[in-house]
């Protein structure tokens, strides 16, 4: 298999999040750990600011010591890079961005992008590298985001009832369903006043266990970053959200674009405060069944006929 | 008010057998036609067939609506018959089936779904797609696979043998129609060098023991809400049949009106095909160098569209203690 970075980066809280979520996600069985002892040769890329340079390399240095020992194939190796002192944060994750991009295409890796706040369910990363074994394609999947002390207490009841059970992406629907953030909140248009229209995303309810979800603006997750990639986030400056919702039309159009459109293969919990866009979210009447988006998005309309499955599994 | 659901249910000839023995059982398991009726849906089960079966079909059809009303007090469920002449050829009764549905949509602005005789519904996929499809103006495609007749026919016994007659859930449905596919679908399976997905148009990708993504480059339309502007395209492709699935939805994608439920556990379908279909109608030459490829020969123009889109199927094998039973 083509070899995998990880791209890890967090500072300031979020390296809470880092260490209470991102890091554990990742090593859960099926992801990491799955990948080395199935012979691929694996990079963790840490990325911090100086200020928490101490507590990320004592993290990068467990992970590693964890993972390097279950390796069958190529060793596995970590690094360590810091940002540049005073930026914005804005600014400071674009500077990582353009090093993890320009790191994945000069050694031909591809690369996940694993943001301390991101909860990857267990089997999600083996998924997505099987997967992309095929060359060229960067790989999208589910991506919930949800209330970080709501997920924190139901992550820690999961762990308390079944301590030897991964949280598998069925239990994450579960958790993440169960600790929605006000948009996802208003994002269900079974009602007919949603706010659907404003979040670009559309949730039915299905089954007991079963959901629907369209969403406009997928995000890329297992990214395979060719040098005119890198022309094309120079153009737009290394601006993550581009990154996010403006490349995978320039995918699509090149055929290297691909969905993993049901939570078994791919579920990805993103753990947020109480951000701003939830506190603006204003839902209307008239909107059921919506799955149109003010916010229109160049790829939306490839999206908008897709629709993916939630399975959720509870806890007995 | 619920929207009332049509059925379209094409049936004549030898196909009466299959779908007594297949489609019918399948339709009627709890989370299928039960649950619609059961959750206040109005059912109007439209039978097409020829003059020749229209006595059985019409015993059929009404034996059908009566055990459906008798499910819930409240249940409202009726039948219609069409009945077409006798035609030179099995396209040509399917041409006039498809614009008596079209005519019937349009007047009637209901929903219909595609319930031809061959096919086998997954318990749970004819709630999930009449639930989402309760959306006005969409066509809502799904999964489905072709399957040996026989072979699936067997599986089907032995998961109603060892479950004691349990219904078959979608991911059963899966596992029980990956033992059973027919070899161009086998030939489908792109994790080998050597396969015909360059032919097919799907391209099948083991994930895991139980997990798997299917790329397809032309779904088919299952439940469809059609409008005069329909059948004005129907018209303008002199009812060519295979437009249907390999034309209209590129429209239906312009307008904003196709949807594809892209898990097998919303929605999946078995069609059965007799040794013969698949011999002379689905044969596909594998070639080398085809390790993971999606592409497709004969380029569709919702193709690309389509290429973007991991289906995923999720089997759940039989636990071994039952099978071995």
């Amino acid at each position: 298999m083509t070899p995998i970075r990880i791209a890890i980066w967090a500072w300031d809280a979020n390296v809470d999040d880092l260490e209470a979520f991102g890091l554990p996600s990742i090593l859960q069985p099926n992801n990491i750990p799955w990948l080395v002892q199935n012979g691929v040769a694996v990079t963790l890329d840490f990325y911090t600011v100086k200020a928490d340079e101490a507590r990320v390399r004592a993290l990068a240095e467990a992970a590693h010591d964890r993972v390097r020992t279950l390796a069958t194939g190529e060793p596995v190796t970590a690094t360590l890079t810091l940002g540049p002192d005073g930026m914005i944060p804005r600014d400071t994750r674009d500077v990582f961005f353009r090093a993890v991009a320009e790191k994945a295409s000069d050694t031909g890796s591809r690369v996940i992008i694993a943001v301390g706040n991101r909860f990857f369910g267990d089997g999600s990363i083996r998924n997505m590298a099987t997967y992309a074994r095929k060359p060229r394609v960067t790989v999208s999947g589910l991506h919930l985001p949800v209330e970080r002390d709501r997920f924190a207490e139901l992550v820690r009841r999961h762990m308390a009832a079944r301590p030897d059970v991964p949280i598998g992406n069925a239990r994450l629907v579960d958790i993440a369903l169960e600790s929605q953030t006000a948009g996802m909140r208003a994002s269900w248009t079974d009602d007919d006043t949603n706010a659907s229209y404003q979040t670009g995303r559309a949730l039915r309810a299905l089954g007991d266990d079963l959901s629907g979800l369209i969403t406009h603006a997928p995000i890329p997750l297992l990214s395979q970053i060719e040098p005119n990639d890198l022309t094309f986030f120079d153009r737009f400056l290394w601006s993550v959200p581009l990154f996010e919702t403006v490349w995978p039309s320039m995918l699509i159009a090149q055929n290297r674009w691909r969905v993993m459109a049901s939570s078994d293969l791919c579920c990805v919990a993103e753990i947020r405060g109480a951000p701003a866009e939830d506190e603006a979210i204003a839902p209307r009447p008239g909107m059921r069944y919506n799955d149109d988006f003010a916010g229109e998005q160049i790829a939306g309309r490839v999206h908008q006929t897709m629709l993916m499955a939630l399975r959720r599994e509870r806890l007995v | 008010m619920r929207t009332p659901i049509r059925l379209a249910i094409w049936i004549w000839g030898r196909g009466i057998d299959d779908f007594t023995t297949f489609c019918l059982p399948s339709i009627l398991q709890p989370d299928n036609l039960p649950w619609l009726v059961r959750n206040g849906y109005p059912l109007v089960l439209d039978f097409y067939t020829v003059s020749w079966s229209a006595a059985v079909v019409g015993r059929l059809g009404e034996a059908l609506a009566t055990q459906l009303r008798a499910l819930a007090p409240d249940a409202d469920v009726s039948a219609t018959f069409y009945v077409a002449d006798a035609k030179p050829s099995t396209y040509d009764i399917k041409i006039e089936f498809l614009k008596a549905v079209l005519h019937r949509g349009v007047e009637t602005r209901a929903p219909q779904i595609f319930i031809l005789a061959d096919m086998y519904y997954g318990d749970g996929s004819l709630r999930t797609l009449v639930t989402y499809g309760q959306k006005p103006g969409i066509t809502v495609s799904g999964l489905y696979l072709r399957v040996k007749r026989e072979r699936f026919s067997e599986l089907l016994a032995h998961h109603h043998a060892v479950t004691g007659g349990s219904s078959v859930s979608n991911a059963r449905l899966v596992d029980i129609a990956f033992d059973s596919l027919i070899e161009g679908v086998r030939a489908s399976i792109a994790d080998v060098d050597r396969n015909a997905t360059y032919s097919t148009s799907g391209s099948l990708r083991q994930i895991t023991d139980d997990l798997y993504t299917f790329t397809f480059h032309v779904p088919t339309p299952i439940l469809c809400s059609f409008e005069p502007q329909d059948i004005a395209f129907f018209e303008q492709h002199e009812w060519n049949m295979y437009m249907i699935d390999h034309l209209w939805p590129s429209m239906l994608i312009a307008q904003n009106r196709w949807r594809v439920l892209a898990s097998s556990d919303l929605l999946f379908v078995a069609e059965l095909n007799a040794a013969s279909v698949e011999n002379d109608v689905h044969v596909h030459e594998t070639h080398d160098g085809m390790l993971y490829n999606d592409e497709y020969v004969h380029e569709h123009l919702n193709g690309r569209h389509h290429q973007a889109m991991l289906m995923t199927f999720r089997r759940e094998r039989l636990p071994e203690t039952e099978a071995a039973r």
